[in-house]
């Protein structure tokens, strides 16, 4: 007898045909940023950090596109190289808490009883303590930067993947091909992580685009507050900050334009996410 | 699970927020675009008020530390204290001391001051001002339990008694030429003895207060909010009676928030507005900036000795890798001039003109060549060691000297690590030798509260309070000291020329560029003469109705 493929998770009827070309921009914008930032070096037309101070605060010319900033450094080029640390800080936080969440989850739904209690008790623990709030201790006791917060961020974030798998896995294990793979003699850990895990992975994903965007911004607002990523480095939470200063001389591109590729790249990745949503439904509707 | 928040309709707020940027970006250049050194004229009075007003409304940027004049060291402290208590003696605007609470001060011997208390002159709580009060209130600077931040300005004090019903002498352990000028700031603020007792450790903060003799009464102190004040009935200063029935100091942190108070009106006045916003604010036809004396000198303090800037060739480099004219433009928008001192010109007044001259035209200038300084770094062997320069988010110049000083550390081959701290953690830097532990350099806005240099250089000596880097020279120690027990203004002066010298050789400070005060009045008031003796002066009883 023979085991047939676990069933994937029914996918919605692409229904929603008006936005797809919201979807296309959202993941042309996206390439676009990620390209600018592997690639700083060779798209910044100047160093991120040169600075000439007899040109501050020039607003656009032909040698400054988005004109330059309070010590007349170049904004494109801060914006290129303040996309590397606008993604990395979101893409770590995002892979370790998926891990982390789909791991503890996963041991939680298959497992219940006290195991799922505890594991469920310590989610809650955590989520009562906004991200940002955890953030900003491990600044506190680590000092500033990318890692610490990084860190926090990490264990913040690993609830929300955490419940969602723990109730996925709930639902899934009690599906006959679940009951099926037991009845053959397969382990528990085996058709965990080979048969139910991958039919999580695809809502676990949407969630994960999802929170990649509060990362984002939640990120930007520690580098706004000077606990972040730490000047003079290229960070757009940090030219925000800096930009504050130029809005009483009537110079509002130093401080808008990194606003608005925070809110870009938060409302493109929330599109792809909401499109993943879309695409592999509700699974507890 | 946290709400998704975002749909499409945010898509289509970006996309409008796009539309704002192109627009923004259609504007073209700002007006300080490319500013090099603005020349702008000093304004020595504004037009007399023709009536008065029922409230002044004035902006602080950050709430005072304290109405205890022991400890009021700074521009929120002072502007405020200067309006409440008075001092022994007067700074008027041009740097020069007259009579206040003293009506009369002599110096019969080196080692003395004899001060004339002024009669029937009236405290906030309607008792009368006797030497009682004045030696109660100068000897709190030499109480070690009150570590008066002044207490330097008493270093040759032995004592301070009562000689007559209404005078008090001043005896000295030699000869102090700055001692009596210093009597016109924070060092001689005179409050009734009684009232010292009566507050104990509230005294001069928001739950006591202080009952001193100026023109304004202290009313209530919202901490963080406001300070509010009433003109007093009985001051005695007939000429200098408020012209404003009440006054309410408004403290705004937020630079952004304070000029956009100031353009609305919502604000009457204030002091120290940002540089970069001045061509708004005279733009928007509120009010005019007026420009006016200034005893200060923006300067970046070297305070670790073990590092490499304890090399005074490895600071030379430094400052010469420091662009000082484009700062002008980037962190003051033009409003300032670069200068190779650590004291103002305005302190140099009492010189004779040889003396002034020579002050500033015979120091060594450091100009701006990276090469040159990439060179003497190379030579000293400092290449890649690191410096640090602790920073606050109070203002676009303590961002730009920050960060064009760590640009310009890095272009000479320095590392240079810029540390943020709190507005309130960096106040701490000036007093706590923890606080700087870990910090190569520090931004300032040093300013002298007499019109003699001799305070600036005084504090350079080895082991002094505010001599932060701990600079020890004993040929600076020596003609400072020799200055300061030198009571002929000539002879005196010509011993601060050579201090300025040698601190223009050594650089235990790097003296970056000079401000003017800045003043800003809306259309409807006027009167408050522009100068830095505004810190110790009653200014706000100046201001009227236009």
């Amino acid at each position: 007898m023979s085991i047939q493929a676990a069933p994937r998770l029914p996918l919605k009827r692409q229904s929603l045909h008006k936005t797809r070309w919201g979807l296309v921009i959202s993941i042309g914008f996206l390439a676009l940023v990620l390209i600018a930032a592997i690639f700083a070096p060779l798209v910044a037309p100047f160093s991120p950090a040169a600075v000439d101070l007899l040109r501050v605060n020039s607003g656009p010319t032909p040698q400054h596109w988005l004109g330059t900033d309070a010590l007349g450094r170049d904004i494109l080029s801060r914006m290129v190289y303040g996309s590397r640390t606008a993604l990395t800080g979101p893409i770590v936080v995002v892979l370790a808490s998926t891990i982390l969440g789909l791991l503890s989850g996963l041991w939680a739904g298959w497992a219940g009883g006290k195991i799922d209690a505890i594991i469920s008790r310590i989610f809650d623990i955590v989520l009562a303590f906004p991200a940002l709030l955890l953030a900003i201790l491990a600044v506190a006791l680590f000092g500033k930067g990318l890692i610490a917060p990084v860190i926090a961020m990490s264990i913040a974030y690993t609830p929300y993947i955490g419940r969602l798998t723990r109730q996925l896995v709930a639902t899934e294990k009690n599906r006959q091909y679940v009951a099926a793979y037991k009845v053959q003699g397969f382990s528990a850990p085996w058709i965990a992580t080979r048969a139910v895990m991958p039919n999580v992975l695809g809502v676990v994903g949407s969630q994960t685009t999802q929170n990649f965007g509060y990362v984002l911004v939640e990120l930007a607002a520690l580098s706004f507050l000077g606990l972040g990523i730490q000047a003079p480095k290229a960070d757009w939470g940090n030219m925000i900050n800096e930009g504050q200063a130029a809005l009483v001389s009537g110079n509002f591109l130093p401080a808008l334009i990194p606003s608005i590729a925070v809110v870009l790249v938060v409302v493109a990745v929330n599109s792809v996410g909401g499109w993943l949503s879309d695409k592999l439904g509700d699974p507890f509707a | 699970m946290k709400r998704n928040i975002f749909n499409t309709k945010a898509l289509k707020l970006a996309v409008s927020a796009a539309a704002v940027l192109t627009l923004a970006a259609c504007g073209g250049a700002s007006p300080d675009a490319g500013a090099a050194a603005l020349t702008y004229e000093l304004t020595k009075n504004t037009p007399a008020p023709t009536g008065e007003l029922d409230k002044l409304t004035w902006s602080l940027y950050a709430e005072p530390y304290s109405l205890d004049y022991a400890y009021a060291f700074d521009f929120p402290d002072n502007q405020v204290l200067a309006n409440t208590c008075e001092s022994l003696l007067r700074l008027n605007s041009d740097m020069s001391v007259s009579p206040g609470l003293a009506t009369k001060f002599e110096n019969p011997t080196p080692n003395s001051w004899v001060y004339t208390i002024r009669e029937n002159v009236k405290f906030h709580d309607g008792t009368t001002l006797n030497a009682d009060d004045v030696v109660a209130s100068l000897n709190r600077h030499l109480d070690p339990a009150i570590g008066s931040f002044w207490y330097s300005a008493f270093a040759n004090v032995t004592s301070i008694e009562k000689t007559s019903a209404n005078q008090v002498t001043i005896t000295t352990s030699k000869p102090d030429a700055i001692l009596n000028e210093s009597l016109a700031g924070a060092p001689g603020v005179i409050d009734s003895a009684a009232t010292f007792q009566k507050y104990g450790a509230d005294y001069g903060n928001a739950a006591g207060g202080v009952n001193c003799t100026g023109p304004f009464e202290l009313k209530k102190w919202q901490s963080g909010e406001r300070l509010s004040f009433e003109r007093f009935a009985d001051y005695w200063d007939k000429d200098l009676a408020p012209k404003a029935k009440e006054l309410e100091f408004v403290i705004m942190t937020d630079p952004v928030a304070r000029v956009n108070a100031l353009k609305s009106g919502e604000i009457d006045g204030g002091w120290m507005v940002p540089s970069n916003a001045i061509g708004e604010l005279n733009a928007s036809g509120a009010g005019k900036v007026f420009f006016g004396t200034n005893s200060a000198v923006q300067s970046l303090i070297v305070t670790n000795p073990e590092g490499p800037l304890g090399n005074p060739e490895v600071r030379k480099a430094l400052l010469m890798s420091i662009d000082r004219t484009g700062l002008v433009a980037a962190a003051e928008a033009g409003y300032a001039k670069r200068t190779n001192a650590l004291t103002a010109e305005s302190v140099w007044g009492a010189a004779d003109k040889a003396t002034q001259q020579a002050a500033f035209a015979e120091l060594t200038d450091y100009p701006y060549d990276i090469e040159a300084a990439a060179k003497i770094i190379e030579e000293q062997g400092v290449a890649g060691q690191e410096i640090t320069i602790t920073t606050a988010p109070m203002g676009n110049n303590f961002a730009v000297v920050a960060q064009a000083t760590a640009a310009a550390a890095e272009s000479i081959g320095l590392k240079a690590t810029i540390n943020t701290v709190t507005p309130n953690a960096y106040t701490a830097l000036f007093s706590d030798p923890e606080a700087r532990k870990g910090t190569d350099l520090v931004y300032t806005n040093w300013y002298l509260s007499i019109g003699d240099p001799q305070e600036m250089f005084s504090i350079l000596r080895a082991g002094d309070f505010s001599n932060y880097g701990n600079f020890a020279d004993p040929a600076f120690d020596k003609v400072v000291n020799e200055a300061l027990g030198t009571i002929d203004t000539n002879k005196r002066f010509a011993k601060s020329l050579e201090a300025q010298k040698i601190l223009n050789a050594q650089l235990p400070w790097l003296p970056l560029y000079e401000v003017p005060t800045i003043l800003w009045m809306n259309d409807k008031i006027t009167g408050a003469s522009p100068s830095v003796n505004h810190l110790y002066y009653p200014w706000a009883a100046q201001i009227g109705a236009k």
